[in-house]
């Protein structure tokens, strides 16, 4: 039997007909999937988290704000970095469900980017406290906990970069021989034409 | 090695899918989405069970693509993730039609040595609609991706020496599908 083309392949799909309806139905249910519209719930909570967030925000800024003079200098830093945080949070909640949508690629990258930042900071600003603490014993405690932490974290972050940067280099060599590939293509056609 | 420009693609598009690329998804589903529901609808005769298995299909994808591991393997792996969407929506019905076909001596089978040819593109089409559902299934695989024996038995989950034995009995009955129209 003849091997069949890339020409056979697209006159056959075009025999095929399809009822329209059929076919704006799936299109539809498609923008759907890929949108990921919030549900009624999903808005609501949403707005609670923003709601939240903007009321720890106010909190956190009170505490800096109020604080005594003779507060410690980290804390008062501390209850910044907590207004940011909340701020930034309250901002994103808020775009959400402006936006109507959820997109599943970005949204959990920048949420986790979010906590994962304050986190470190705030673990970054009780290490630097430990030496304050009246038991020196709590303290080296509080230093070993927070260093644990964050060398974990940062061989997570490493392990992801080093990953992240081997796709693009792959991406990169892909675009290449596939530009490669395209040109090779063009001077055949151009050769038998 | 030298490959050809629609495997590098393949690969690229995978890539940029796992990058979670602005538009990389979209853009798969543009480059597939013909040749998958032309696939299915051999599988699933109802149109509209064929684009709701499709759409199912695409859910899939979006999900697994992050951990697909070789992304060369993309048209197989799609076929396979379309077929057993597919099989799920009408598992029964596909069971009964493949036991009573693979009857056929394998032995006997050496090489395709048929010079019928299968130019006619709405005549194919046609005469697919008028085979069993497993030689249908074999016979859309190879006009629309000119898989490898071993990638199609990769997607239908049989043995190469089957999928040989099919796409042979299935050739057969089309010839004579088209023969009779003739």
């Amino acid at each position: 039997m003849s091997v069949p083309g890339k020409d056979f392949r697209d006159r056959l799909l075009e025999a095929e007909r399809l009822n329209p309806t059929y076919q704006e139905k799936y299109r539809k249910e498609l923008r759907a999937m890929l949108e990921q519209r919030l549900t009624v719930g999903q808005r609501w909570a949403w707005i609670g988290s923003a709601v939240l967030a903007a009321g720890l925000a106010v909190v956190f800024g009170a505490a800096a704000v109020l604080a005594p003079s003779e507060f410690p200098m980290l804390p008062r830093i501390g209850f910044i970095v907590g207004v940011i945080f909340n701020l930034a949070w309250s901002v994103l909640a808020i775009k959400t469900v402006k936006k109507g949508t959820l997109n599943l690629k970005t949204h959990p990258t920048r949420m986790v980017g979010m906590a994962w930042g304050f986190v470190v900071i705030m673990i970054t600003l009780f290490m630097l406290l430990a030496p304050q603490l009246p038991q020196p014993v709590q303290g080296v405690q509080m230093v070993l906990n927070g260093l644990v932490f964050l060398l974990m974290g940062a061989a997570f972050m490493i392990s992801n970069r080093v990953d992240q940067a081997e796709l693009k280099t792959r991406q990169k060599l892909l675009e290449i021989e596939y530009r490669l590939a395209e040109l090779a293509e063009a001077m055949g056609n151009k050769q038998q034409g | 090695m030298k490959r050809d420009k629609q495997a590098v693609y393949n690969e690229l598009l995978v890539l940029r899918c796992q990058r979670s690329d602005p538009g990389a998804m979209e853009e798969l589903i543009r480059t597939w989405e013909k040749r998958l529901f032309y696939y299915i609808h051999r599988l699933v005769d109802d149109e509209e069970d064929a684009w709701d298995v499709l759409q199912r299909t695409w859910v899939k994808v979006l999900r697994a693509i992050g951990s697909l591991r070789e992304p060369r393997s993309l048209p197989t792996w799609l076929y396979r993730i379309a077929r057993n969407t597919a099989m799920s929506h009408w598992r029964t019905q596909y069971a009964n039609h493949a036991a009573a076909e693979e009857s056929g001596n394998l032995s006997s089978i050496e090489g395709d040595s048929e010079n019928f040819r299968f130019d006619d593109a709405e005549q194919v089409h046609y005469g697919l609609g008028r085979i069993s559902l497993p030689h249908r299934e074999v016979l859309t695989l190879h006009f629309l991706e000119d898989l490898p024996i071993e990638e199609v038995a990769e997607v239908i989950g049989v043995p190469p020496g089957t999928v040989k034995s099919r796409l042979h009995y299935a050739k057969r009955a089309l010839r004579a599908v088209l023969e009779q129209e003739d």
